[in-house]
């Protein structure tokens, strides 16, 4: 009898010895795909083994009975199974879920664009804006290469979905700069003022956008300056048309900048023919200063100021029943002093105060008549509060005060316009996968005296791993501009609605964005037969995005597409037309490659536009008539070298390489002493055919990694 | 008889008792022994090293008390991280970063966990060389650079700055010429260098060697 206990008991611990097996799959919970390199253990034990290239495991273990199962995945919520090891476990199939900070924040896509290096999924990157060729280093050129767009080539303004120049509004650092183009001549584009190494994010919103902004019925450009230099020395920069130089210095807690920048185009312009003649070709110059103090341990104050000074005078071609041509003579003042401080209180609140102050002053001289003055004064003012008590819930409040006052030549009085603006918005989400945004923001302008509360709501769902679709509606005012403003006050806001659906999917370096969006206008302006808000339009479109950083290692490439309907019947319109500044499909083709060990940047931009609508006084239909289409390819190659040891970058850009002629609109003037009244057809063209820069930046000292040299260890 | 076999038995079951108390150490012992092994034939197979680093990353949570396995984690998942792509990049240094920052709070000041924390950051410059080129380039080198001054014998701190700025383009002041300083330093010291134990870091002597006797081309 014992002997069989005994014989028993000894069989039984064989058993414990006995090795059981372990098998399975383990997948995403989502996507159902199988995992490849999870790791598989018995808690509390080392037995355990790794997926392999479809998902499967086996091993072998000494553990037995009732075990854990840990099944780890980086991205992924670590699993445990239940698992009874008295026997052997085959087909095991364990499903991880992705830690909801690796679904990567859920952001509300709709309507936005962002070009920043810090957050993820950001469509550009700031180094993009500068290397687009076509754009010639200008902001807005850029973002012509995204969908939404329309190029508008005799105004260069920023033109977003069917809504005019003056419907979007530039913020920078969260301030609304009034002065933000140089001094519009008739017909020759405006650059903005402000380079695109002066900031280090750009925020495209296309439509919308969050109740932090306002005065602006299409699109805010939100940009925002680096809170600390990247690194100091001195720069100097000899291009085709003009020098520049600067200096950066960093302290511990505080870093200044400074540059000039001079520019003359009569050297280049008597190398390249014009289209146009300029008896002044453009010139001027321009200096700043910048400067940013640490405060505390993650406070920064920031402030600076910049002036600028420049001339031009053109002189347009002669209509054939003319004896003198027309010109004109531009000279513009311009300057710019801001101050800011962004203070985190506590773990949970951020304080953010600004203000700046702007005045711009330009003299018009044309052939026709006396020199006249139009200048303005701008002051602005901005408070945010933000409450952020975990990264899935904000809270912001906050505040703006614009005061601008202008005074024309051809109006006895000055125009003294002033708006103040509160909002509140909430961001939370709702689960893992869901975001919302409820803001609401009111306004009062105290020219027109006049208020307004407009109510904005955003949301975005994650669908998948790498796909989500957003969503957007909201209330979006606008004061009448100022040149309405000087005739006649007894006007209300200009509004449009918004609703925007978006779909976007992200992986493995591409991105793909289809957007849909309906927009509708209220209380347009009229000035024809009453002077009054009786307009109103629609604009309505599809869109397409897609960028790939992937496929090629030095290679990026990115497409748009843009489909636009939109009427409108506004100022002297007699009917509803598509309006002058639209084009119902736009395409743009950017692709850079970099030469890794030339060292040599290339890239080219194409953009093809059908053709906008035109006033034709004989035409008994108003607005049908269509410019050509539009053609622009443009190339530009870097090569980044070693100058008696400083970097320096050589540029060579070629903008409509092709020489294409480019029509952008075309103007009748009467033809005096006819009857019947015949006009005068001009075509409104470009200075010249294509714009070529040659160009060497230096950064005087940097030796580029000698940083790590000098850091090393001797 | 039946005595022998009732002393058997009590034996036995001693014996399995008295095994089982020893086998924690020994199996983490013969465990982190195993995963060295796999280490030593991943470095040329990215597979085999993800393997790996699982397999440390159980030895981590079998002894949460040791900064070694997770050190062996981390340094796996780097490894692993210049054959991923640029998303799984992200993700796999992230894991990387955390068993780096856990191990330190076990052994702070730890000349080879700075070392490898300076590591960390040349794989971040991968995620995007444009862009974290110049953020994550700066802070490598002082990373390395405070670990040498924490252990000025270690010769993984020299080697992986000069191996970095090898594998940087010449005109970003990379290059073999460069480089050389660091890396025969780091020969120098890895020609001394005695690990405290055998599962303590002892690695990147060959490749050192190999870059110094150009054997490993940089273009």
């Amino acid at each position: 009898m014992k002997i069989q206990l005994l014989l028993f008991l000894c069989t039984f611990s064989l058993s414990l010895f006995a090795q059981k097996t372990v098998s399975g799959i383990v997948i995403d919970k989502l996507s159902k795909e199988p995992l490849i390199g999870a790791s598989i253990g018995i808690e509390g034990g080392l037995d355990g083994a790794s997926t392999d290239s479809i998902g499967h495991f086996r091993f072998t273990t000494d553990e037995t009975g009732p075990q854990i199962l840990q099944v780890s995945y980086l991205g992924y919520q670590t699993a445990k199974v239940q698992l009874d090891l008295t026997q052997n476990q085959a087909n095991l199939r364990i499903s991880l879920e992705e830690t909801p900070t690796d679904i990567g924040e859920v952001v509300i896509s709709a309507g936005a664009f962002e070009a920043s290096d810090e957050k993820k999924g950001t469509v550009l990157l700031p180094l993009d804006i500068v290397t687009i060729p076509g754009a010639n280093g200008d902001i807005t050129g850029a973002l012509n290469t995204l969908p939404g767009t329309t190029v508008n080539g005799e105004s260069g303004q920023l033109i977003v979905r069917g809504g005019a120049a003056n419907e979007t509004r530039i913020y920078i650092d969260g301030m609304a700069v009034r002065n933000y183009y140089t001094s519009p001549a008739p017909d020759v584009p405006v650059r903005s003022r402000f380079s695109p190494f002066q900031f280090k994010g750009t925020n495209f919103a296309s439509g919308g956008y969050s109740a932090e902004y306002g005065q602006a019925m299409s699109s805010a450009l939100i940009l925002n300056t680096p809170d600390w230099p990247t690194q100091g020395g001195t720069n100097v920069g000899i291009n085709s048309i003009g020098l520049n130089a600067g200096k950066t210095f960093i302290q511990e807690r505080h870093a200044i900048s400074t540059g000039i920048n001079y520019f003359n185009l009569s050297p280049y312009m008597s190398l390249i023919k014009q289209d146009l003649d300029f008896p002044t070709a453009p010139q001027g110059g321009s200096a700043f200063a910048e400067g940013r103090i640490k405060s505390g341990d993650l406070g920064i104050i920031k402030y600076g100021g910049q002036a600028s000074f420049n001339k031009v005078s053109i002189a347009y071609p002669k209509a054939p029943y003319e004896t003198d041509a027309f010109s004109m003579s531009i000279t513009n003042k311009n300057t710019r002093a801001y101050a800011s401080w962004r203070q985190p209180v506590s773990d949970e609140w951020t304080l953010y105060a600004a203000g700046q102050f702007e005045t711009n002053n330009d003299q018009f001289t044309p052939s026709t008549f006396s020199t006249f003055e139009v200048k303005n004064q701008a002051a602005s003012g901005r408070f945010n509060a933000s409450w952020a008590p975990n990264n899935r819930f904000r809270w912001r409040n906050g505040g703006e005060y614009n005061w601008v006052k202008i005074q024309s030549d051809f109006y006895p009085d000055p125009l003294n316009m002033s708006t103040a603006a509160v909002f509140s918005e909430v961001e939370t989400y709702a689960g893992d996968r869901l975001v919302v945004r409820a803001g609401l923001r009111g306004e009062r302008d105290f020219l027109i005296e006049k208020s307004n509360l407009a109510p904005r709501l955003s949301a975005a769902f994650k669908t998948g791993k790498d796909a989500q679709i957003s969503a957007s509606w909201g209330h979006f005012y606008q004061t009448p501009v100022d040149s309405l403003l000087f005739r006649n006050t007894n006007l209300d806001f200009e509004r449009a609605q918004h609703y925007i659906l978006n779909y976007q999917v992200t992986r493995n370096g591409r991105i793909f964005r289809l957007e849909g969006f309906y927009k509708k206008y209220d209380n347009l302006v009229r000035t024809v037969p009453v002077f009054n808000n009786s307009g109103n339009g629609f604009a309505q479109g599809v869109e397409l995005f897609f960028r790939d950083r992937k496929t090629l290692q030095w290679g990026d490439y990115w497409l748009s597409y843009s489909f636009l309907d939109t009427r409108r019947i506004h100022r002297a319109y007699p009917i509803s037309a598509m309006p002058e500044f639209a084009a119902r499909h736009n395409a743009s083709l950017v692709f850079k490659y970099f030469f890794s060990k030339k060292q040599i940047s290339t890239s080219m931009s194409y953009t093809v536009q059908s053709g906008r609508p035109y006033f034709n006084p004989q035409n008994p239909e108003f607005l049908a008539d269509r410019t050509p289409t539009y053609h622009n390819l443009s190339v530009q190659v870097a090569k980044l070298t070693s100058i008696w040891d400083n970097f320096t970058v050589l540029v060579l850009s070629v903008n409509n390489v092709l020489w294409l002629k480019q029509v952008y609109t075309y103007r009748y003037t009467a033809i005096p002493g006819t009857n019947p009244q015949d006009y005068y057809k001009q075509e409104i063209v470009p200075p010249a055919r294509g714009f070529i820069f040659v160009g060497a930046f230096m950064n005087i000292g940097d030796k580029r990694k000698t940083v790590t040299k000098e850091e090393a260890l001797e | 008889m039946k005595n022998v076999l009732i002393l058997s038995t009590v034996f036995l079951a001693l014996l399995s008792t008295l095994s089982a108390q020893n086998s924690a150490d020994d199996k983490y012992v013969a465990g982190f022994k195993k995963a060295l092994v796999n280490l030593d034939s991943s470095w040329e197979n990215p597979t085999k090293m993800r393997e790996t680093a699982n397999q440390f990353e159980r030895l981590a949570n079998f002894k949460k008390t040791e900064w070694l396995p997770l050190y062996y984690h981390a340094l796996c998942l780097i490894q692993y991280s210049w054959a991923a792509d640029a998303k799984e990049r992200e993700t796999v240094l992230k894991g990387a970063e955390t068993s780096i920052k856990t191990a330190q709070g076990i052994s702070p000041d730890n000349a080879e966990l700075v070392a490898l924390e300076g590591y960390l950051y040349q794989g971040m410059i991968m995620i995007n060389p444009m862009a974290n080129g110049a953020i994550y380039g700066p802070k490598s080198a002082m990373t390395l650079q405070k670990a040498a001054q924490l252990d000025p014998n270690n010769p993984r701190p020299p080697y992986l700055l000069g191996q970095n700025i090898y594998f940087t383009p010449e005109m970003w002041g990379g290059g073999m010429d460069n480089a050389k300083p660091h890396l025969e330093k780091a020969r120098t010291l890895f020609g001394t260098f005695k690990p405290q134990s055998e599962f303590h870091p002892n690695w990147g002597q060959i490749v050192c060697e190999m870059i110094l006797d150009g054997k490993i081309p940089n273009k």
